[in-house]
C-alpha cells in the first residue's frame, strides 16, 4: 500500500468522524484491516503529512507565573535591587550574560547552550492591556488572541486546522493528562497522555481476552450506526450538546489509532542519556524517545508547574529554575545524541512575568512583560527585544517591547514553514532568532 | 421563574436524569422509586437533608491542640537532624489524614440517603477551590469541608462571608499573611474574579488592591484554628471601593459586591453549567439571577428552580454531561451496586483522572466538560472500568500491589432470571449503566457476544460485557 492511499484512508476516518454518523458506517473488516496497517507500518507512515525530517517544535509552558525579573538579571540597574531589596540577586550569585543582565545561577546549563550558540533570549516579551489572572492570561497566550478578545481555538490548533489537514491525531502530541487549550482545534486536536505503557486499551484482564479487544476494536470509540441503530433512541440525545459526545467519539478514535505507535516506538526507543527525576524531565524525556522512535509529530507540549511565587521565592524559584535548566539540559544532549537536535525546537512561555517591587512576603505578585527562551539547533543566538525600563512603568509592571505573537509568527513562519497570517489571523512582525 | 416541565410529562427518563445530575446516579430500583413521587415530590425529595452524619465516622484527625504541641516539639528539637526528624513525620501524618478523609468523603456521596448536598459540597470546593498541598493541614481542610456542607444549600452570602474568614482558604489565597502596610492581593482579586463576579466584571486593578486593605488583620489562632480578628494589622483608613467611600473591612466589601447584578447572574450561569448544560440561554440566567438576589442568594430555592424547569429535562441535556471523574466513580459504584475501589486504589485512580479532592490544580478549581477529556484519561476510564468489573486485582499502572478486586454483585444486579436470555440481559445492563437501550447492529454485536459462550451467561461473559459498555463515549457522559 503506497503513502497515498494511506493519507486517504486517514483522511477518511477523520472527515468521517467529524462528518458525523457517516463514519460509522465503515465495515468492521475494514477498519480492522486499518489498524492492523497502522500497527505494522508505525515507522513508514504518514511521513507524507509531516515529514519524518521535518521540523519539530517543543513549546514549554511555566506555569504560574515566572518572575522574569529574577531569571534574567538586569543586574547593572539600581532600580533592580532598589525594588527588591530581599529577592535581589548580586552579580556575584548569578550567571553574567553581558554588562547588563545575568542569569539566574541555577541557569547553567541554559548560560552553556547561550554560549554554544543555541539560545535565544527574547527579553519583554508582553502583549498590550495586560491581563493579570493567571487564567486569562494563560488563555491570551494559549489562543494568540488580543487581551479583550475570546478565542476557541488554541494558536496550536489553529496550525493543525490550517496547515496539517488529513493528518495522522498525533500530529500533536501534549505530555500530562489534560490537552493543553493551545491544542484546542476544529478538527485534530492531537493527543494526551503521560505514560505510554498504559495508552492502550487493557484487555488482557479479561475473562476472555481476545473476544474483548475485538468487541472493542469493532466499537471503533462508539456504539453509533449509520442506520438509526445507537444508544439512542430514549428521548433525548443529539442536537446541539450531541457535539459533547462526537468529541468523546473522535478522541476515542485517536487515542485507538495512536497507541499501538506510540507502545511500539517507546517500547524500541530508549534514551542514552540520563535524566534527572523530575515530571517535566520524565516528559522531555518521552518526548525525546518519541522523537528518536520516528513520530509524525510536529508539536510537542510539555509543562512545569509552581512558578506563582507570591511569598518565600528565592529557594523555591531557584528549585524550579534548577529543575527546568537540569531538564532542558539532559533534553537537549539527548538530541544531541540522537543527531535529531538541528530538527527541534524548544519556546518557553509563561502567562505573565512578576511586579518588579518585591511584596512583603518575600515574594511577587502578578505582573506582566517577561523574558522566554528559544533554542535549538536552528537557533540564531543572542539576545531579542529590549529589556523594559524598571522606572517606567505600567501601573508596577513592565512594559512589554515585543508582542508575544510576533515570536509565534517567527516560528510558524520561519521554522514551521506555515502561513502566520492565517494561523493568527493578523500579520505581526517576524523577529530575526530563526 | 423559568418554565416548568409538564408533570403529566414526568416518566422514568426525567426521574434518571433528576438522579444523575442532583446526585451521583442510581439503580433502576431508586429511579423507579423517584418516578413514583411525580416531579414535583420527586424534586422535594432530592432538596432534602436531614443528618446522616452517624453513617459517616470522620478518620483520624490530628486537632488543633495537637497541632500546637507538634509545632512546640519541633521548635524545641535539641538539633537540625532531629527537627527534620520529626517534621517528616509530621509530614506524614498529614499526608496519610487527607488520604483518609478523601475516602471518607467518597463513600459519603457513595452512600448518603442525600446525594445533593454532597454533590453541592464537591460543587463548592471546586468553587472555593482550596489547596491542602499549600497549607499541609488536614484538619483545616475538614473544617472547611464542614463549612461547604452546612451550607451548600442554604445562603450563598453567609456561605461566602464564613469561607472568607475560613482557616484553610486564609492560608491559601495569602490573608494570614496580608499586613496594614503591606497587604496581600491574592484574596480579594480571586474573591471577585473566581468567587463572586467573573474576571473583569464591574471591577478594576483599583479595586483590588482597595479591597485588599479590607481584607487585613485576618489570622488564624493555632489553639483552636478559628479565625481572629487582630486589630493592629488591620487598615481601617478609607477606601474607595466599586464607587463607594468608607473605611470597609472584609465582610462590607463583600456586601457591597452582593449588591452587584452580575453577582447572582455569575453564581447561577455556574450552576446551569454544573447541571443542566454548558451553554445556558441568557433568558435562562436572567430568569433565575433575580429571584437568587431577591431571596438573600438562597441555593436551594435556586435548585427548585432548575429542578423544576423544563429546559433542565430538555432533549438536548439529557444525557449530554461529561462525567466527573468523582462523578465517574460514585456513580459506577452506585448504578453496580459496588462499593468503592478500595482507598489507594480510589487515590491512584482519581489522580490519573485528574480529580484530587481536596488538591484542585488551583484556585480556579477544575476545569470541567471536554476539559475531562483527553485520549489519555478516556483510555484511563476504560482501563479502570476493567478493573472494576473483572473481579481481579488491578495491573493498572501506580496502583499498589496489595490492592483487591472490586466485588461487583454480579447475582444481583443480573439475576439468574436475565441470564437466559441475551437480549433481556443487554436491555437491562444497557438501562441500569447508561439509562439508554443500546439498538441496531450495535445491539446485534453485543447479543452475539452474549450468547458466544452458550445460552445461558455466565458471570465471565458478563464481566467482560459490562467492561465493554463502560468502555464506551457514551458511558462517559450522565
Amino acid at each position: 500500500m503506497n503513502d497515498s492511499t494511506l493519507h486517504t484512508r486517514r483522511q477518511f476516518l477523520r472527515t468521517g468522524v467529524l462528518g458525523g454518523a457517516v463514519a460509522w458506517t465503515l465495515p468492521v473488516f475494514l477498519e480492522k484491516t486499518f489498524l492492523a496497517l497502522d500497527a505494522s507500518a508505525a515507522d513508514s507512515l504518514l511521513q507524507s503529512a509531516s515529514g519524518k525530517d521535518g521540523p519539530i517544535l517543543v513549546v514549554l509552558q511555566l506555569a504560574g507565573g515566572n518572575d522574569g525579573l529574577n531569571t534574567v538579571i538586569p543586574y547593572a540597574d539600581d532600580a533592580y535591587y532598589a525594588a527588591r531589596p530581599k529577592i535581589g540577586i548580586p552579580l556575584a550569585k548569578a550567571l553574567r550574560l553581558d554588562d547588563r543582565l545575568a542569569l539566574n545561577s541555577s541557569l547553567s546549563g541554559l548560560r552553556g547552550l547561550y554560549d554554544s550558540g543555541d539560545l535565544a533570549i527574547m527579553q519583554g516579551v508582553g502583549y498590550p492591556n495586560p491581563n493579570r489572572s493567571h487564567f486569562r492570561s494563560t488563555d491570551i497566550w494559549q489562543t494568540a488572541s488580543d487581551s479583550e478578545r475570546f478565542e476557541r481555538e488554541g494558536w496550536i490548533g489553529r496550525y493543525f486546522d490550517s496547515c496539517c489537514e488529513g493528518a495522522d491525531p498525533t500530529i500533536g502530541v501534549s505530555v500530562g493528562r489534560q490537552s493543553p487549550m493551545a491544542f484546542t482545534a476544529k478538527t485534530a486536536t492531537g493527543i494526551t497522555f503521560s505514560r505510554p505503557e498504559q495508552f492502550r486499551f487493557i484487555s488482557e484482564n479479561a475473562s476472555d481476552p481476545a473476544a474483548t479487544e475485538e468487541m472493542f476494536r469493532g466499537m471503533m470509540g462508539g456504539t453509533e450506526e449509520n442506520a438509526g441503530g445507537s444508544v439512542e433512541s430514549l428521548p433525548g440525545q443529539s442536537g446541539r450538546d450531541g457535539d459533547t459526545l462526537d468529541y468523546l467519539r473522535r478522541t476515542s478514535l485517536d487515542a485507538q489509532v495512536s497507541s499501538d505507535k506510540i507502545l511500539a516506538i517507546t517500547r524500541k526507543s530508549r534514551s542514552t542519556v540520563s535524566y534527572p527525576g523530575s515530571q517535566l524531565a520524565s516528559g522531555l524525556n518521552l518526548v525525546a524517545r518519541l522523537i528518536a522512535g520516528g513520530m509524525p509529530t510536529r508539536v510537542y507540549y510539555v509543562s512545569q508547574g509552581g512558578y506563582d511565587t507570591h511569598s518565600g521565592q528565592v529557594g523555591s524559584h531557584e528549585r524550579l529554575l534548577g529543575d527546568l535548566d537540569t531538564s532542558i539540559a539532559a533534553f537537549v544532549a539527548d538530541l544531541k545524541a540522537q543527531g535529531n537536535f538541528e530538527r527541534v525546537m524548544l519556546m518557553t512561555f509563561s502567562e505573565f512575568g512578576r511586579r518588579v517591587g518585591e511584596n512583603n512576603s518575600g515574594g511577587t505578585d502578578h505582573g506582566a512583560a517577561a523574558p522566554l527562551f528559544v533554542l535549538g539547533g536552528g537557533v540564531k543566538p543572542g539576545l531579542y527585544g529590549q529589556q523594559p525600563s524598571l522606572t517606567q512603568l505600567n501601573k508596577g509592571d513592565l512594559i512589554y517591547n515585543v508582542d508575544f505573537r510576533s515570536v509565534y509568527a517567527t516560528v510558524l513562519e520561519k521554522w514551521l514553514k506555515a502561513p502566520s497570517e492565517i494561523v493568527l489571523k493578523r500579520k505581526f512582525p517576524t523577529m530575526d532568532f530563526v | 421563574m423559568l418554565k416548568r416541565f409538564p408533570s403529566s410529562q414526568w416518566s422514568a427518563v426525567q426521574a434518571a436524569h433528576l438522579l444523575n445530575r442532583a446526585g451521583f446516579g442510581g439503580t433502576p430500583a431508586e429511579i423507579a422509586a423517584l418516578q413514583s413521587l411525580g416531579l414535583e415530590k420527586a424534586v422535594e425529595r432530592v432538596l432534602m437533608g436531614a443528618e446522616d452524619d452517624d453513617l459517616f465516622p470522620l478518620p483520624e484527625i490530628t486537632q488543633p491542640e495537637k497541632l500546637v504541641e507538634q509545632s512546640r516539639a519541633v521548635k524545641n528539637a535539641a538539633n537540625e537532624t532531629e527537627r527534620k526528624q520529626i517534621t517528616v513525620l509530621h509530614r506524614r501524618e498529614q499526608d496519610q489524614q487527607i488520604r483518609d478523609l478523601r475516602v471518607w468523603w467518597l463513600n459519603r456521596m457513595r452512600y448518603t440517603p442525600y446525594p445533593l448536598r454532597e454533590k453541592m459540597t464537591l460543587f463548592w470546593h471546586g468553587h472555593f477551590a482550596t489547596s491542602f498541598e499549600k497549607s499541609k493541614v488536614t484538619f483545616g481542610m475538614w473544617q472547611q469541608n464542614e463549612t461547604l456542607r452546612a451550607n451548600a444549600l442554604g445562603s450563598f452570602r453567609d456561605l461566602t462571608l464564613q469561607i472568607s474568614k475560613d482557616p484553610a482558604m486564609m492560608r491559601y489565597l495569602d490573608t494570614v499573611k496580608s499586613q496594614r502596610k503591606q497587604p496581600n492581593e491574592n484574596f480579594a482579586r480571586e474573591l471577585m474574579e473566581l468567587f463572586m463576579l467573573g474576571e473583569g466584571q464591574r471591577y478594576t486593578e483599583k479595586d483590588i488592591g482597595e479591597s485588599a486593605r479590607a481584607f487585613t488583620g485576618y489570622r488564624v489562632a493555632p489553639a483552636t484554628q478559628q479565625f481572629v480578628f487582630q486589630r493592629r494589622q488591620f487598615d481601617d483608613t478609607e477606601k474607595e471601593f466599586m464607587g463607594r467611600r468608607g473605611p470597609f473591612d472584609g465582610d462590607q466589601v463583600i456586601g457591597i459586591i452582593l449588591e452587584q447584578p452580575e453577582c447572582a447572574e455569575f453564581i447561577v450561569k455556574k450552576l446551569w453549567v454544573y447541571f443542566v448544560s454548558d451553554s445556558p440561554s441568557p433568558a435562562a440566567i436572567r430568569n433565575l439571577a433575580a429571584p437568587f438576589r431577591q431571596s438573600g442568594y438562597n441555593i436551594g430555592s435556586t435548585l427548585r428552580e432548575i429542578f423544576l424547569s423544563e429546559e433542565f429535562y430538555s432533549p438536548r441535556v439529557i444525557r449530554s454531561q461529561v462525567k466527573s471523574p468523582v462523578q465517574w466513580i460514585v456513580q459506577t459504584g452506585r448504578v453496580l451496586e459496588a462499593p468503592l475501589p478500595a482507598g489507594s486504589a480510589l487515590e491512584a485512580a482519581l489522580s490519573q483522572m485528574g480529580q484530587i479532592l481536596f488538591a484542585p490544580p488551583n484556585v480556579k478549581g477544575w476545569d470541567t466538560g471536554r476539559a475531562w477529556i483527553s485520549s489519555a484519561t478516556l483510555l484511563f476510564r476504560y482501563n479502570l472500568a476493567g478493573y472494576i468489573v473483572s473481579g481481579k486485582a488491578p495491573t493498572l499502572e501506580g496502583f499498589r500491589k496489595d490492592i483487591g478486586p472490586v466485588d461487583v454483585p454480579l447475582a444481583k444486579i443480573a439475576p439468574p432470571a436475565l441470564r437466559s436470555d441475551a437480549a433481556l440481559l443487554c436491555d437491562a445492563m444497557a438501562l441500569r449503566l447508561i439509562n439508554a437501550p443500546i439498538t441496531g447492529t450495535e445491539r446485534e454485536k453485543f447479543l452475539a457476544f452474549l450468547r458466544e459462550n452458550g445460552p445461558q451467561i455466565t458471570d465471565a461473559t458478563l464481566r467482560d460485557f459490562l467492561h465493554l459498555v463502560m468502555s464506551t463515549p457514551e458511558y462517559q457522559l450522565t
